[in-house]
């Protein structure tokens, strides 16, 4: 589908608002709500069914939470379980132990699982894959050994009784089963509105661009640690939530149904309905729930069974059986019509011929291996500089510290008189420095659009209070996004692949996307490691010439290169690095000509005839 | 003196079990880049084949041991190919989960054909205790720290001596080299699952006669083994050894002098701590993403 508007094909804004409204993503929705609102009217359960609908109620606001933190974001949580303890907790000990009210009780359920979210994502910032796990399992054990042991507190292995449900200012009394079923309702509509708005609001975008690739993430300008620190944050608020409903379901509590095996089951409703988005949570948290009853009929192997499933949901559906709506999903989502801006209007603006960048003595060493040593090097504004130098002279290093992936070991880099050395990547991308990597790392599931959108994080501003309510504001902010990365697209000629996933291009188009991304930051200078490897001959004259192009728009490259015809034709100047050092600078000409530089990459005469 | 020696005792044999588990954990890191999360049902399924074979057949502690390790042998298999193979080109976190359900397969798989009441063996020693420098100490205990060293040594040898062994490291270290090379790497790596699940198994049946055999006794195992692994370095051989002594060690000890009621505690807390100020364990190497 064409994502460029065409003209004199507007439809009026009263006539798209009826469109949408009656477009099936509105529609069934309303059409599942409406269900759920009259089920427990027309149908007269039991209230073993009650409980249990209660229960998946709960249970599916704890999986949406984890769904943010795992599905959104990628970070694998075992502890989830312990969150919905001590929100479920929390609330009992307030309001059936002390006698507070409900909302109390529900204010501090939220906010003391977020305090640990918040500080546990905090320290684990750094972590990622197994590692997070087990920091997620040992807090998972640690809070469980402490329900069943800290008997002042929790009351021990006895559990809490009596706790109560709400009462609206004593309008509404919530006690009995089906108004309070309508309160949950109410709780799980709101958050799934939320989180399916996250999704693809642009903190979402955030979010997907670390869970795709968190090094890439840095340096296009994402707050990473930010990001995984507020998905910890979400995720354990809305377990906090889910343990509250669950307590008030339920009247009693005790440290059982809060053990790493609840963390586990999370996990599988997650997997299983899909972890990507909201309705997947939805999906795995009712499920699951009631497959253990539906498997009742094989008796002591239902477990086993729901393990079979589990490994089979995993082998069979990696994205869970949500995923498989995909296909319609396309038709729900109809592509965003883009306009696209000019690139020239947005990139910044330079003064010609001051100096951008200075770097002097910089180091890195890794133990006694001296990557880069002391070097010195000048960027002119406005000019393309290249580095080269054979396999292993620290080219690469260069980027990732000039690109805030390294700290340095000593030495200084000035960014328009300013130190950068040794400040977060997404820091120094929303200075101006973007780069690409010589392996490309693009983020593979998202479209290609949205991949070119995250260059544009550091330049807005979003809150999560902008994703929960809609407003103009941020609706207009994101259109202006939507089109900046459009112009970027149309720049490199890909205009046709917007709503492609990244990994489905050609390699070549791989390149050109990775580098639509570092423009999108508005960068001044833009960092390529080896833009060339890779292509062939015509990719590599389309390269240059895009090149040549942004260069006389103004903006200043540092180009590391093998290719040194590519060299050649772009660079006014290069800086050659051997062993980590600095053995020639000058002009492109002179600099290639210089016998150190010969001897550096083809060895002295006498070895060569050795 | 005598109750230092006691709880050293303890400590060394309940962490040589950790220990074994988690060089299971490590081989199958290493070759396959796969967390085993059914690591400890590994040891679940030995004790309940061990016990169940000595009872219902009369076999002797040792019969009943051997019995057990072919089951580990065929599990290994079965779990290569069911639960590792269909996943091997996906991300961990497919794998990860798919071990997980594996965990809830085989605990309930016991629970199914074996009952929720906790079981016994009898240790294989006629004489309940043994002297040493006073302290009165259970020879189970001594014959889990000594097969453990065994298994130890015999991993080193294995892997360092022979060509097999070699063969496996290879696998481990370079895939796609050990491919070009001729090595058949499937079949390394699915030796590495029934070696895996043996080592596993190993500690099963040593630790039965100490402990009840229950369907749930793995999932406990398998986190202390994890935390051994991390705190010693995830993906070290010798890390994951140091580590197992280490965390059975202080959990006897902290229990002893600490708190008995937050033994399981010490172990997450001592892993926490671990993870905060030294990820990469005591004998890991730092490793970052290269750009």
């Amino acid at each position: 589908m064409n994502m460029l508007q065409k003209n004199g094909q507007k439809s009026s804004p009263a006539r798209g608002l009826i469109q949408k409204a009656l477009s099936l993503s509105v529609l069934i929705p309303i059409f599942a709500l409406l269900v759920a609102v009259m089920f427990p009217l027309v149908f007269n359960l039991s209230s073993y069914v009650q409980s249990l609908i209660l229960l998946a109620m709960s249970y599916t606001i704890v999986v949406v939470g984890l769904n943010i933190l795992l599905g959104y974001t990628g970070q694998l949580s075992l502890g989830q379980g312990a969150f919905f303890g001590i929100g479920a907790y929390t609330f009992s000990i307030l309001s059936a132990l002390h006698g507070m009210s409900f909302w109390i009780g529900l204010f501090a359920g939220i906010i003391v699982p977020v305090l640990f979210g918040f500080i546990i994502g905090l320290t684990t910032s750094k972590l990622s894959g197994h590692y997070l796990a087990m920091v997620t399992i040992s807090f998972q054990m640690i809070v469980s050994i402490i329900l069943n042991n800290w008997r002042t507190l929790t009351n021990g292995p006895d559990g809490i009784t009596g706790i109560p449900r709400p009462n609206l200012f004593g309008l509404i009394d919530f006690s009995n089963d089906l108004n309070f079923y309508y309160f949950s309702l109410v709780c799980v509509v709101l958050v799934l509105w939320f989180a399916y708005r996250l999704k693809y609001s642009r903190l979402g975008l955030a979010l997907a661009a670390v869970r795709e690739n968190e090094m890439a993430a840095g340096v296009t300008g994402v707050r990473v640690y930010r990001a995984k620190v507020m998905a910890f944050v979400l995720a354990s608020g809305l377990a906090g939530l889910g343990g509250v409903l669950y307590a008030a379901g339920t009247n009693y509590i005790s440290p059982d149904p809060f053990g790493f095996a609840q963390s586990v089951v999370f996990l599988s409703m997650s997997l299983v309905g899909g972890s990507g988005s909201a309705y997947g949570g939805l999906l795995g948290a009712i499920l699951l729930t009631f497959l253990p009853e539906w498997l009742r009929f094989m008796k002591e192997f239902y477990i086993a069974v729901y393990g079979f499933m589990v490994i089979l949901a995993v082998i069979f559906l990696p994205k869970g059986i949500w995923g498989l709506t995909g296909i319609l999903e396309k038709y729900f989502r109809k592509p965003e019509e883009v306009e696209a801006l000019e690139l020239k209007e947005f990139l910044p603006k330079l003064e010609f011929a001051s100096e951008m960048m200075s770097v002097k003595g910089l180091s890195k060493h890794f133990g006694g291996l001296k990557a880069v040593d002391r070097v010195d090097f000048t960027i002119t504004s406005g000019e393309i500089k290249a580095l080269i130098g054979p396999n292993g002279s620290g080219k690469t290093t260069i980027l990732n510290l000039l690109s805030g992936l390294y700290i340095p070991t000593g030495g200084k880099i000035l960014f328009e008189s300013q130190e950068i050395g040794g400040l977060r990547p997404e820091n120094i991308a929303a200075l101006g420095i973007a780069r690409t990597f010589q392996n490309i790392r693009l983020f593979g599931d998202l479209s290609v659009l949205e991949n070119i959108m995250v260059g544009q994080t550091c330049r807005t501003q979003e809150s999560l209070l902008t994703v929960a309510i809609p407003n103009r504001a941020a609706r207009e902010e994101r259109n202006l996004i939507s089109s900046k990365a459009m112009a970027t697209l149309k720049f490199v000629g890909l205009e046709d692949k917007a709503d492609w996933s990244a990994k489905n291009l050609p390699y070549g188009q791989q390149r050109l996307v990775e580098i639509a991304r570092a423009l999108a930051t508005e960068p001044k200078l833009l960092l390529l490691d080896e833009p060339a490897a890779g292509l062939n001959a015509s990719e590599t004259d389309e390269l240059v010439n895009l090149l040549k192009k942004l260069n006389q728009m103004g903006l200043s490259m540092l180009l590391v290169e093998h290719d040194m015809s590519l060299v050649k034709s772009l660079a006014t100047t290069v800086t050659v690095l051997n062993f980590g050092q600095k053995i020639s600078e000058g002009t492109t000409e002179h600099t290639l000509n210089d016998p150190l530089v010969v001897e550096a990459y083809l060895g002295k005469e006498e070895d060569a005839y050795a | 003196m005598t109750i230092i020696i006691q709880l050293l005792s303890t400590g060394l044999a309940i962490g040589s079990i950790y220990a074994l588990v988690a060089l299971g954990v490590i081989v199958i890191y290493r070759a396959a880049n796969v967390v085993n999360f059914a690591q400890g049902d590994f040891a679940m399924a030995a004790a309940f084949a061990a016990t169940v074979s000595a009872t219902t057949w009369h076999l002797s502690y040792w019969m009943a041991f051997l019995f057990a390790i072919i089951v580990m042998v065929l599990l290994g298999i079965l779990f290569e190919l069911g639960v590792y193979y269909p996943l091997r080109n996906r991300s961990f976190l497919p794998v990860i989960i798919s071990t997980i359900g594996a965990s809830i397969l085989l605990q309930n798989l016991a629970l199914a054909f074996f009952g929720p009441q906790p079981r016994q063996v009898v240790s294989p020693f006629k004489i309940h205790v043994v002297d040493i420098l006073g302290a009165k100490i259970d020879p189970q205990y001594l014959l889990i720290i000594a097969v453990t060293a065994l298994l130890v040594l015999f991993q080193f040898f294995f892997f360092e001596k022979t060509l097999l062994g070699k063969k496996m490291q290879a696998t481990a270290q370079d895939k796609e080299t050990a491919r070009l090379l001729g090595i058949p790497v499937t079949l390394m790596i699915a030796i590495t699952f029934v070696y895996s699940a043996v080592l596993g198994g190993a500690a099963g049946v040593l630790v039965a006669p100490i402990f009840y055999v229950t369907t749930g006794m793995g999932v406990i195992i398998s986190l202390k083994a994890f935390a051994a692994c991390i705190v010693g370095g995830f993906g070290s051989i010798t890390g994951a050894i140091i580590g197992g002594l280490g965390i059975g060690l202080i959990e006897i000890f902290g229990a002893a002098y600490i708190s008995a009621a937050y033994k399981d505690a010490f172990a997450f807390g001592v892993l926490a701590l671990v993870l905060l100020f030294r990820p990469q364990g005591i004998f890991g190497e730092k490793v970052s993403e290269k750009a």
